[in-house]
């Protein structure tokens, strides 16, 4: 549906994309995750053919984004990251400009409104204008702005950013029913939880760079079906290579490393040969294999860090 | 493709009409401007032009004073200027008295020395305490002097042409001069248009017709009302930039709609607004000033123009302007520069006359002087249609430049 091939863009001096290529299948939910400044906001725009990108090619529904702009921007919902709206409109009146511009009028668009609105609580406020609305609830009417029209493709820039847990389950929900209802879905997030959840097929990206992409299961297998252990301490002047014996070393840096051990065994002989070498260790963290643990080796970082 | 520009110019209306009273004191914008203007200059309360009273000392007694004499008679039907005859001691003594406007000396020999082809000179003294009406004088004598010297360049033979121009027998058509100014030479042709403009001016006031006489605040009025115009612009505007800052413009263009719509929405809304305006203001000028117009559908035509050129000016700069903070200390100072510079702050009759060639690359001039025409000196459409033709061409590329500088914009990300 989305083939998406060697996609560069750099803005005056930042290098935002170099070299992103992925696809995305039929009715699929996608995650694009990646930490702040990754490249997702800049992939998006792209993808929904507001930006250009410096070389690559993006084709969606078997057509350019490019030369077909305008024939495919009109199958494809985009929800963006900043909340984009008319402040000084209401919710309703907000959706008759946007649906409006997709070509929805009169009773379908009044139906639309209303069905939006309703999957998304805001119905009792429709009338109030946006800006004394709260945060999450100007979130919400985002959200349901790139849905009015039912678009057959919709790409979702963080779309929960900024709103309470319960909220975010709700949105996620709705996420989920539209890829039911035969959507096909870019879901973009920071949050490995909303991925995992959410996402039938995941990318990681970080400084332009997909560094993984794959189901649930086969980036967790990237990782390894090991247990990914970071010890924190002062090694200073031990060779800790020496120490890690039937480990695998991810990464290193001042006072903290991590590596991955086969089985916990392995681990307490590790253990015991950094008390032996008189490492002062200050703490221990072991994770099992999940998509955080392949994150933190793809990127050699914490997600929460960035 | 309108239909998504509506869509835009609708939205943008609802949002403002949500707010009444900014809406309404940007409408009133201009009306504040003009009537501040208005009676700043106009302290003595007599909104009526005084007639512009003239000496002439007519040394020569030949053809050339015969030309100068219809040119002041054609002007205002006659009944602007009042020509007075009078000697070299007489009229020094008159002007310095501030008895008059002017005081114009044609030497002895001018006629002769004209159809020689030799530079001639006529002095002219204006009073000092006098504003617009020395300036007046000033500009018809030196129109004269312009379409003299080029009869006398294109018709050097056969020379009994000129002399019938120059007795007055036979006022050349606009298209005879066209005729003649398209031989012209470059620099002589860069001034054409407003050369033959003046002539036809001069040729459509018919004697006998009743005339109202000069308005004082016709004077003043057009510009005032150009300031206005644009900073009511300049706010209505401000929306693209906001728009961008705010994300709901990449959402716009996410959509099937394209740059342009975006754009010609705007314009679509900014252009109901200066025409609301507008329409309050002539009513005003009517009603308050008592400015009349001869022909409504120049006023129309000019109206409309304006009302386009007034969004493309802005457009243009809000393109390239990203933040609101930059177009708020930015946009003021560019529309005051193209204001002064078009001689809509200060009469253009009264500036230098390097102001005055300036002028004329300031899209604002072709406004003032269009409607200083229309409601100052009462002519018809057939008479501005160069300033019709600048303020719709300029109006509609910078639109265009505007919109593709904002679709480039986007594009890129800047
Ligand atoms: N308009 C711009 N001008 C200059 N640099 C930009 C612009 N937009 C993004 N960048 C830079 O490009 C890189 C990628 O930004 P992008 O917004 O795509 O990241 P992101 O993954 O969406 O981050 P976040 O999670 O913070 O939204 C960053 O380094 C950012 O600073
Ligand atoms: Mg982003």
């Amino acid at each position: 549906m989305i083939d998406v091939v060697d996609l560069k863009k750099s803005y005056a001096d930042v290098m935002a994309l170099r070299g992103v290529s992925f696809s995305v299948k039929e009715g699929e939910i996608f995650g694009l995750l990646g930490p702040n400044g990754a490249g997702k906001t800049t992939t998006v725009s792209i993808l929904s053919g507001v930006l250009e990108a410096d070389s690559g090619s993006v084709s969606i529904a078997g057509m350019d984004i490019k030369r077909d702009s305008k024939r495919v921007k009109r199958l494809m919902g985009v929800v963006p990251q900043e909340i984009a709206l008319y402040e000084e409109l209401s919710a309703k009146e907000n959706l008759h400009f946007w649906g409006g511009l997709y070509g929805l009028s009169g009773k379908d668009l009044e139906r639309e409104t209303e069905r939006v609105l309703e999957l998304v609580e805001l119905t009792d406020r429709a009338n109030d204008p946006v800006k004394s609305y709260s945060g999450g609830m100007k979130r919400r009417l985002n959200l349901i702005i790139g849905l009015i029209h039912r678009p057959r493709i919709i790409l979702l820039d963080e779309p929960t950013l900024g709103i309470d847990p319960q909220a975010r389950l709700k949105i996620l929900d709705i996420v989920k029913g539209e890829a039911a209802n035969g959507s096909t879905i870019v879901y973009t997030t920071h949050y490995l939880d909303e991925a995992e959840k959410l996402c039938d097929r995941i990318a990681i990206i970080d400084r332009g760079e997909i560094l993984s992409i794959g189901t649930l299961a086969e980036i967790a297998r990237l990782a390894g079906e090991e247990d990914m252990v970071t010890i924190t301490g002062d090694f200073e002047g031990v060779a800790i290579d020496s120490l890690l014996e039937g480990a695998r070393l991810e990464y290193i840096s001042e006072g903290v490393c991590t590596f991955s051990v086969p089985e916990r065994p392995v681990l307490g002989g590790i253990l015991e040969r950094f008390f032996k070498a008189g490492v002062k260790v200050r703490n221990i963290e072991v994770k099992e294999p999940s998509l955080e643990g392949a994150f933190v080796k793809l990127t050699g970082r914490e997600l929460r860090d960035m | 493709m309108s239909r998504y520009a509506l869509s835009i110019a609708l939205k943008d209306l609802k949002r403002i009409f949500k707010a009444p009273l900014s809406l309404v004191s940007m409408l009133m914008l201009p009306i504040v401007i003009t009537v501040i203007v208005g009676f700043t200059f106009g302290t003595s309360g007599d909104v009526k032009i005084p007639r512009i009273k003239v000496l002439l000392d007519d040394e020569d007694g030949g053809i050339l004073p015969g030309f100068i004499r219809q040119s002041f008679q054609k002007v205002g039907s006659g009944k602007m200027v009042e020509l007075v005859d009078t000697k070299a001691d007489e009229g020094r003594r008159l002007i310095d008295r501030g008895k008059a406007s002017a005081f114009i000396v044609i030497p002895k020999g001018s006629s002769s020395a004209l159809l020689d082809k030799k530079p001639i000179e006529f002095l002219i003294t204006k009073n000092p305490s006098e504003l617009f009406l020395p300036a007046i004088v000033e500009e018809i004598l030196k129109t004269d002097a312009v379409m003299l010297d080029g009869a006398v360049r294109l018709f050097g033979e056969p020379l009994d042409t000129v002399r019938t121009f120059l007795k007055g027998e036979h006022w050349p058509s606009g298209s005879e001069l066209s005729r003649v100014f398209a031989l012209a030479r470059r620099r002589f042709v860069l001034i054409t248009p407003y050369i033959s403009d003046s002539l036809i001016t001069v040729q459509t006031v018919r004697a006998g017709e009743k005339n109202e006489g000069g308005n004082f605040f016709a004077l003043i009025f057009p510009g005032s009302m150009i300031i206005g115009l644009l900073f009511i612009s300049m706010i209505a505007q401000r929306d693209i930039v906001k728009e961008r800052a705010r994300g709901t413009l990449k959402r716009v263009l996410s959509g099937p709609t394209s740059a342009g719509e975006f754009i010609i929405g705007k314009v679509m809304y900014n252009f109901f607004l200066t025409s609301i305006s507008l329409i309050v203001l002539l009513v005003i000028a009517r009603l308050v000033f008592g400015i009349g117009v001869k022909s409504p559908l120049a006023l129309a035509v000019v109206s409309l123009g304006t009302a386009l050129l007034s969004s493309g000016l802005v457009i243009l700069p809000y393109g390239l302007i990203r933040s609101e903070r930059a177009a708020v200390a930015l946009m003021p100072s560019y529309i005051i520069v193209l204001c002064l510079m078009g001689g809509a702050m200060m009469p253009y009759e009264t500036m230098s006359r390097l102001l005055k060639e300036a002028a004329r690359y300031s899209p604002v001039f072709w406004v003032v002087d269009a409607f200083k025409r229309v409601m100052f000196l009462g002519v018809d459409m057939g008479d501005i249609m160069r300033n019709i033709e600048v303020i719709n061409i300029v109006g509609i590329l910078s639109i265009l430049i505007g919109t593709a500088v904002l679709k480039r914009r986007a594009a890129k990300g800047l």
